[in-house]
């Protein structure tokens, strides 16, 4: 029985590293997904002007799926984006209210923070997501002799 | 048509209204809500029109901020260019005349902000209600070069709309170039009817100096059918159209040939007998009615 335990809460340690791993992985993958919506809705708006709701519609056709969910819940899982969460909201609230020079100069703008925010979880996956996976499954070994 | 993009209290009242008799919704920011029933105003209160204020319906400028977003599908980039000519054409051909205050950088336009009044006009197609002046305008398979005078309001466009239709049946062997500038024209037969444009190519939302020189030049159309030319800024582009063997028909704002008669530049269309048919419309018996058709040398040829 208690071995049992011992293999369950093992199994737990591993269930966080992963998740852990994962919360780095898909951080990266929405920051490369904004760059690439950000870029789409510039280039389509300064030339085709055609609307908002088309162009993400037709944007997400490249988007992966982490990022898809993210987005379309972006009002309740802010806090996975850095400076106070508040990006995306702020993002997707600022379209569609000026003409096509205010949309393309705020498109830069936030462009600019995406593609910084990117570089940053680039950076982390390759330094703190692995260290943080084999931390937490050390950790959970270490858990599971000691109670041996 | 308009339940998505007027207010809920607005839109059912306006729902509860006979399309057909609808010509105008003005909407003025903390004004009364009035509505144009076949030539007549009254305002608009939730379950019937009235001509006492006190009950109508009024909108707040928050309200008239959020139908402008609904009609730009929450793109306002996509209509700054119509909003800074003083309208938006939405679907059905509705045009939603807007004013605010102009916004102005280095001179040019830059956009209208502080909206307060919207006015939208209802199009109808009044099928065969330009029965009675075909014949003076197409001949033995030929088509004349005609004008359709008339003031604002009077049924020049629905005429021209019922024309289009007339031609493309009838004629349909011939090409028919539309310059719709303002997306009136043809997007009143959107999603209605449509088999009867076969022999139509449309340019919509372009200048008719665009229209004309390049669609002459692709298109090889024989007859050419734009609305409401200016004389001043479009005869130059006519005179073309005509020297290249193109039939036009178009529509211009005036009262009555006398009217049409003081305006500057019209005695070159006179000298050079540039249109062969004048149609006068006016709106003393209701929306339509026709006052004369008149030839190149405007003596008058028909009632």
């Amino acid at each position: 029985m208690k071995f049992f335990l011992m293999i369950l809460l093992f199994c737990l340690f591993i269930l966080v590293a992963i998740c852990t791993y994962l919360y780095f992985l898909f951080r990266k993958k929405l920051f490369a997904d904004m760059v690439y919506i950000g870029k789409y809705l510039k280039n389509n708006i300064a030339f085709n002007k055609n609307n908002i709701n088309e162009l993400l519609s037709n944007s997400f056709e490249n988007v992966s799926q982490s990022s898809k969910f993210i987005i379309k819940n972006h009002a309740r899982v802010g806090k996975f984006c850095y400076k106070g969460g508040d990006i995306l909201n702020d993002f997707f609230g600022s379209l569609g209210h000026g003409d096509v020079g205010f949309e393309c100069n705020n498109l830069d703008y936030y462009l600019k923070i995406f593609d910084e925010n990117l570089q940053k979880s680039s950076l982390e996956m390759k330094s703190k997501a692995l260290l943080y996976f084999k931390l937490i499954i050390g950790l959970g070994l270490a858990v599971c002799i000691i109670l041996i | 048509m308009l339940g998505n993009v007027l207010p809920a209290s607005i839109g059912d009242a306006v729902n509860k209204i006979p399309y057909n008799s609808l010509c105008e919704l003005r909407l003025r920011a903390n004004s009364p809500a009035i509505v144009n029933i076949l030539g007549e105003n009254y305002y608009l209160t939730p379950n019937s029109l009235t001509k006492n204020m006190d009950s109508a319906l009024t909108i707040s400028k928050g309200e008239i901020y959020s139908i402008l977003n609904k009609i730009s599908n929450n793109s306002m980039y996509t209509i700054n260019d119509q909003m800074l000519e003083g309208y938006v054409t939405i679907s059905g051909g509705i045009r939603v005349g807007v004013c605010g205050e102009l916004v102005v950088v280095d001179g040019k336009l830059k956009t209208l902000k502080n909206v307060s009044s919207l006015n939208f006009r209802f199009p109808h197609l009044f099928k065969n209600c330009s029965l009675n002046i075909y014949p003076y305008i197409v001949r033995n398979g030929e088509v004349k070069n005609t004008l359709i005078v008339s003031p604002p309001g009077a049924g020049k466009t629905t005429y021209l709309r019922d024309l289009v239709y007339q031609l493309s049946t009838k004629e349909d062997m011939k090409n028919i170039l539309i310059v719709d500038e303002r997306n009136e024209i043809s997007s009143v037969f959107d999603g209605e009817n449509t088999k009867c444009l076969k022999n139509c190519d449309i340019y919509t939302n372009c200048s008719k100096q665009f229209g004309f020189v390049n669609g002459i030049r692709s298109m090889k159309p024989d007859i050419l059918i734009t609305d409401e030319i200016n004389i001043d800024t479009d005869i130059g582009i006519i005179e073309n159209a005509l020297t290249s063997g193109v039939k036009v028909i178009t529509t211009i704002h005036a009262s009555s040939i006398m009217d049409l008669k003081n305006k500057p530049n019209f005695q070159t269309i006179l000298d050079k007998q540039m249109f062969e048919r004048f149609v006068v419309l006016s709106a003393s018996n209701g929306i339509g009615t026709l006052e004369g058709i008149f030839n190149e040398n405007l003596k008058l040829i028909g009632v």
